[in-house]
């Protein structure tokens, strides 16, 4: 079954996001931090990762740095959800790796959406490596 | 005697210790009833917020016949759901909150004695986007207490209707202005293309912080109906800092109509602070008939001039068909 990793502080946004993802039949680990979601990533390799840009600790775009920098996490497919919609930083997001940008207050069908088709061209990317 | 008043003393410390041990053990068994009661009813919200339609209206129906006692805790929850989500499971939770009168009590709130409970009101109208409550968000663009004017501003700006274009920048019209300027800039730009003629119609009012949030706004907006009137802005306005900001929009536009007032606004004649915005907002506009003024200023005697000149020329890129080097020179300091 495809696993997501869901990294968000607010509790409410991640129960969300779980919600429909599992509901759309995808496995789902919430953590709460960026240093839970390197954990995450480490051992239960996910197919793909949804981290919230400010986290205690590790902020998102932190995480997405440290996972483009390891070999088994460098082309995991990374949405970054954010409530920073300023030009730069969405910039920013990119410029760590990630695939996509997701802002909050965020559509959970959008979200759901941008999954599976990043999900898609993953396969297709993989297929063709 | 002594122990009459040992006694009495005794008594009232066992009476405060016993209270405070009651009120401890009361606010616990609260908090556990609303830890369980929202554990219990939270499957629900989230069908209700992010479940597919059917999930959503099944969940909607069952949260809108919950008993006052469970609502009363899910309310803050659900309101909190406001800013969280959008597109369809946000208007899930405004029509909850309609059914449950929770937008008809704020309407009635937004004229509490209270003025947190006014604010409250008026942020949970403007987070709601009900437009029923833009009269009365309106009216407290006139309330005594700057926080709940500031935040009734703030709403109107979610609500987006045009019509609180003209009050909002009526609210920036006095001296000092009731609303900050900087909230009533973000409302106008939430409110878009739609405020257009009432921005237009305000960018040469008398009152110089109007006219200023006026040209920051179109030009955020991109409008471009406005060049002319921001062109005037920019060579006639009695304020410097209404000029700059006219430069700045007049750039962020992006007409090159625009080109000769702000190529005029680059001449010695003008003040150092409107050369530099004029230089700026040239290498914004992108225009490459520019590109002589900018070159020009590049030996310009204000360092600020010439650096601005650089970077506009650098983000300007080489003018098509000319591979020489020398055409995308490095701004001053870099030299």
């Amino acid at each position: 079954m495809t696993t997501i990793l869901v990294a968000d502080d607010d509790a409410d946004i991640r129960d969300l996001v779980a919600f429909k993802l599992r509901q759309a039949g995808y496995e789902v680990v919430k953590v709460e931090d960026g240093v839970q979601a390197l954990d995450a990533v480490r051992t239960g390799a996910p197919d793909l990762a949804v981290l919230d840009l400010m986290m205690p600790g590790l902020s998102g775009l932190d995480v997405c740095a440290q996972l483009r920098r390891e070999e088994t996490s460098a082309h995991l497919p990374v949405i970054m959800l954010t409530a920073r919609v300023q030009e730069a930083d969405v910039a920013a997001g990119f410029r760590t790796g990630a695939d996509d940008y997701v802002t909050k207050p965020f559509s959970p069908r959008e979200l759901l959406s941008r999954v599976q088709a990043l999900l898609a061209r993953a396969g297709t990317a993989t297929a063709a490596r | 005697m002594i122990l009459a008043v040992f006694a009495v003393t005794s008594l009232v410390v066992l009476l405060v210790v016993a209270g405070v041990v009651v009120r401890r053990v009361t606010r616990r068994a609260q908090e556990s009833r609303v830890r369980r009661l929202s554990a219990e009813h939270r499957p629900l919200l989230l069908a209700l917020v992010a479940g597919d339609p059917e999930d959503a209206r099944d969940a909607a129906a069952a949260v809108a016949g919950l008993d006052r006692a469970s609502w009363r805790v899910l309310e803050p929850v659900v309101i909190a759901l406001l800013g969280k989500v959008r597109g369809e499971g946000r208007e899930e939770v405004v029509r909850l909150l309609g059914a449950r009168g929770v937008l008809a009590r704020a309407r009635a709130d937004l004229r509490g004695r209270s003025a947190v409970r006014r604010a409250a009101a008026a942020d949970l109208l403007g987070r709601a986007d009900a437009a029923g409550g833009a009269r009365g968000l309106v009216r407290l663009l006139d309330d005594r207490d700057a926080d709940v004017r500031q935040v009734a501003a703030r709403a109107l700006g979610r609500i987006a209707a045009p019509a609180a274009a003209p009050v909002l920048l009526r609210s920036l019209a006095t001296e000092p202005p009731r609303v900050p300027p900087a909230t009533v800039a973000q409302s106008l730009l939430r409110i878009g293309p739609a405020g257009v003629p009432d921005l237009l119609a305000a960018v040469d009012h008398p009152v110089a912080v109007v006219r200023s949030t006026v040209v920051v706004v179109l030009g955020r907006l991109g409008a471009t109906a406005a060049v002319p009137a921001l062109c005037a802005r920019l060579r006639e306005d009695a304020l410097t800092d209404v000029r700059c900001r006219a430069a700045a929009a007049l750039g962020a536009v992006g007409l090159p109509a625009a080109v000769p007032d702000l190529v005029a606004a680059t001449s010695t004649a003008s003040p150092s602070a409107l050369r530099i915005a004029a230089a700026r907002a040239l290498g914004d506009l992108g225009a490459s008939s520019t590109l002589p003024v900018l070159h020009a200023l590049l030996d310009d005697d204000d360092v600020r001039v010439a650096n601005e000149a650089g970077t506009a020329l650098l983000s300007l890129g080489p003018p098509p068909g000319d591979v020489a080097p020398r055409s995308t020179p490095a701004p001053v300091g870099a030299r």
